[in-house]
């Protein structure tokens, strides 16, 4: 219970100095609004911060970059629902079903379920993260290159399961993102590929600039083909209110907790992200529905999945931040940052040393998962508002916050070519069919495979046998095996029975 | 159709304007040999007389990035306004072709050190052997590497371990960031004078050395002593050896490599340079105040919470750093190109 007492210390931190709490709501308010546009991040805003929290107490600044942290981190979804961009790359699964529910006129009802589910998974690793984070650090460290590698390869089978109808589009598609993800320099041998010659993709394509080519050049061109056509446009169900009720979650549990706990466990490995976590829940919840066909097409579960495991992510990266001065992801990273301007080193000895900070944390956590509610459920009116705005001025808009999102990651224009270039590919194989979702999860966790693979097989003097001998490994292994066989017997099996109903 | 001609012009016209606008802001991408014009004469009258960029080619929150922000206030105590400006890529290179490309008054800095320049350059990462050519302005860390093993290993001093690799040759696993790198080569240098052969890892990040070695994925890892400070003090992995000439002020109780019998020495160092073409006056100058920074115990104390150690080297002293570790590095690539 002592976490409890480090919290309680730290809601005390915030009544005596109740600047924080200002601090707070215009933190999260500001990472709301960069959540929400594509091409701003949560990391964006947090390093634009960090500088000014340099002149702020140390409890104010963290307090400030965490409230900006969960805003932009559950911001996306607004995006996501709305015109099928993804605001930030935590929300790209929430694209899947939330957009089919708005065109099917449910939209108010997405983006309330996606704001109370990135709610409870906010709290709950907030829980997590208050009671165990010694526990479940521990957890954190059993992971190696081929348990990496393994849980890369869980993710991939996912393409097996999206593509029931067409598997050989859905494959080539995961193969277009893996072979995106192998440019740039190997971490093994440190051999340029793909490069082309330019140095500055040594590094590979940059991250954002190919998640929002993908997702926002293609959309945008695909709406500018359709708009002189008879467009349904996006019904907001207005009349439906956006507050919660108790009942929500009714029979909807399952997929609510098991997002919730593969967030947090995903957040407090380092390095693995909040769309892989998102991605792993969707799926998993698709394999465990009772109508994995719906998935994709407006069900429900599928926001749920997405928007309580990516916010649950973010109390998970903060566990390792504070138990071991390792940070989870790169906002994490950039806290630390904020925490080491102010001569607060994080590593295991912070709990010793500075358990106000610590408490400061739990307390911001929390309370900015807290307000970032209260602010959505008043301004969601104001962000759907954006439809109203005619498509001829919001798409040029979007596309130059884009641009200048991707540039402002490595403050140059190159990261922005790169986005119009894939994004102009990324339409073209599109539009003959190839779907989003395989190109974007074989881009995603193709660094984590390819790169843990080769690593595993250094470590091990290219012993391949040794990742049936470690106990995760093989049994994400073998998971993934089961993932990748199931649907497609699921689906023979159906289809036989159709055959047999027809053929009475 | 004319609401699609309108959206395509739209388009074309903000994407061109934010096209031109950044590109004229920000310098060329690709690096070339000359730079921009010389300003002589009486530029030293008036300088500083707007504020001063220090370009850090690393994430910000990092290390680097971190000691420059810590040290601003100081200098504008000092009447040198500065602030810092992030331009990220893989091992730095698109910061310091910005500014080596860029303007020479003065105004543009660059925190780059000499041995990473001279490593980037003999791995081809830079095309150019700046080290040669930047001006330097004196250093302010040398972060000297650390060998750490996992707190309760079997292993208590530099010795032992190297003792078990020999009897294990490549059985050892050494986490390192990077395959081809700085910290490779420091690596690969300690192998070749210890006579010992580790089965070298490479890793994309210091944290994943980090979580490697608690979860004991890997037996020793290296990297600078800044970053594994605090875990050390909790116990929870332990650093053999101390790359540096003397004991760390931050780690009293561990030895260095030279009291156990290895004259090893490596170390980051932490400086900020002016691109080549700047007039030598102003160099001199901003290395006067870099000095006088640097020498107030408020700053020094500032270095010391981030388990950095302050360390002088005159800007000479700099460059020669980088020239000794670039035959360093020849050396040890074409040993590893031999494997």
């Amino acid at each position: 219970m002592a976490g409890l007492h480090t919290l309680f210390e730290g809601l005390i931190q915030c009544i005596v100095d109740p600047v924080i709490i200002i601090y707070m709501v215009f933190g999260t308010l500001g990472g709301m609004i960069f959540g929400a546009i594509p091409g701003l991040t949560a990391a964006l805003g947090v390093s634009l911060m960090l500088p000014f929290t340099f002149y702020m107490t140390p409890v104010q600044g963290i307090a400030t970059l965490i409230g900006i942290y969960v805003g932009g981190i559950s911001g996306g979804l607004v995006a996501a629902i709305l015109i099928n961009i993804p605001g930030t790359a935590a929300s790209l699964v929430t694209c899947f079903d939330g957009h089919p529910m708005a065109k099917q006129g449910r939209a108010i009802e997405a983006l309330s379920y996606g704001v109370t589910s990135s709610l409870i998974g906010g709290l709950f690793s907030g829980v997590a993260l208050v009671l165990l984070a010694p526990q479940l650090v521990k957890i954190a460290l059993l992971f190696g290159p081929w348990e990496y590698f393994a849980m890369g390869i869980v993710g991939l089978s996912i393409v097996v399961a999206l593509s029931s109808e067409n598997m050989i589009k859905g494959l080539m598609g995961a193969v277009f993102g893996l072979l995106l993800a192998m440019a740039g320099c190997d971490t093994i041998n440190s051999i340029p590929r793909f490069t082309f010659g330019y140095w500055q993709l040594n590094p590979g394509f940059d991250t954002l600039a190919t998640i929002m080519g993908l997702f926002v050049i293609p959309e945008v061109l695909m709406q500018v083909r359709n708009l002189d056509k008879e467009i349904i446009k996006t019904q907001i169900d207005m009349d439906k209110s956006l507050f919660p009720k108790l009942s929500m979650f009714k029979g909807r549990y399952k997929a609510l907790s098991i997002s919730a706990v593969m967030g947090t466990i995903i957040g407090i490995m380092p390095g693995v992200g909040q769309s892989t976590a998102s991605l792993l829940a969707y799926n998993q919840v698709r394999t465990m529905s009772k109508h994995p066909e719906e998935f994709g097409k407006g069900n429900l579960e599928g926001v749920i999945a997405s928007e309580t495991a990516n916010n649950a992510v973010c109390g998970g990266a903060l566990i390792p931040m504070l138990s071991l001065g390792i940070p989870g992801d790169l906002v994490t990273a950039i806290l630390m940052g904020g925490l080491t301007i102010h001569n607060i080193n994080p590593g295991p000895l912070l709990f010793r040393d500075n358990i106000g900070i610590v408490g400061n944390v739990f307390a911001s956590y929390i309370l900015s998962c807290l307000i970032m509610f209260v602010l959505f459920m008043f301004l969601m009116r104001f962000f759907v508002k954006v439809l109203d705005v005619p498509m001829q001025y919001l798409l040029p808009m979007i596309l130059m916050m884009c641009v200048i999102g991707t540039m402002t990651v490595n403050n140059r224009i190159f990261d922005s070519w790169i986005f119009l270039i894939i994004g102009v590919i990324g339409y073209l194989i599109t539009s003959v069919g190839i779907n989003l979702p395989p190109i974007v999860l074989g881009y995603i966790l193709g660094n984590i495979i390819e790169m843990n693979f080769r690593t595993a097989l250094v470590s091990f003097s290219g012993d391949v046998t040794t990742v049936f001998k470690r106990p995760i490994s093989c049994s994400l292994l073998i998971l993934a095996l089961f993932l990748i066989i199931y649907p497609l017997l699921k689906d023979m099996t159906r289809k036989k029975k159709q055959q047999q109903i027809a053929g009475r | 159709m004319k609401t699609k001609t309108n959206i395509f012009l739209i388009i074309l016209l903000c994407l061109s304007i934010v096209v031109v606008s950044t590109s004229c802001s920000s310098g060329v991408d690709k690096p070339s040999s000359e730079g921009a014009e010389n300003n002589e004469g009486d530029v030293i009258v008036d300088y500083p007389n707007r504020i001063i960029t220090i370009v850090v080619p690393y994430a910000p929150g990092g290390t680097h990035d971190l000691l420059s922000r810590l040290l601003l206030p100081y200098f504008e105590k000092r009447g040198y306004k500065m602030i810092v400006q992030n331009i990220t890529s893989g091992g730095g290179e698109a910061g310091l072709y910005e500014v080596v490309n860029g303007p020479n008054d003065g105004y543009t800095l660059v925190m780059f050190s000499p041995e990473v320049a001279s490593c980037q350059y003999m791995t081809g990462a830079l095309e150019h052997p700046f080290w040669r050519e930047l001006k330097y302005l004196g250093n302010f860390v040398l972060d000297p590497s650390i060998v750490m093993v996992k707190g309760d290993s079997p292993y208590n001093s530099l010795e032992e371990l190297f003792e078990a690799a020999r009897e294990k040759p490549g059985q050892l696993k050494w986490n390192c960031l990077g395959a081809r790198g700085k910290n490779a080569f420091e690596a690969y240098n300690i192998f070749k004078e210890t006579n010992t052969e580790f089965n070298y890892v490479p890793v994309d990040g210091i944290p994943t050395i980090k979580t490697n070695l608690l979860g004991g994925h890997t037996d020793v890892g290296m990297f600078q002593l800044s970053e594994g400070v605090e875990l050390h003090k909790s116990g929870d992995i332990k650093i053999l050896g101390v790359a540096a000439k003397e004991r760390s002020v931050f780690l009293q109780d561990v030895p260095t490599f030279a009291e156990q019998g290895y004259d090893l020495y490596f170390g980051l160092t932490r400086c900020w340079a002016a691109p080549p073409e700047t007039p030598q006056e102003i160099c001199d100058l901003l290395t006067s105040v870099v000095k006088d920074v640097y020498d107030d115990p408020e700053a020094q104390e500032a270095m010391a919470n981030m388990n950095a150690a302050a360390f002088w080297m005159e800007p000479d002293e700099l460059k020669d750093f980088g020239e000794h570790w670039y035959a360093i590095y020849q050396e040890m690539d074409a040993r590893i190109k031999k494997e």
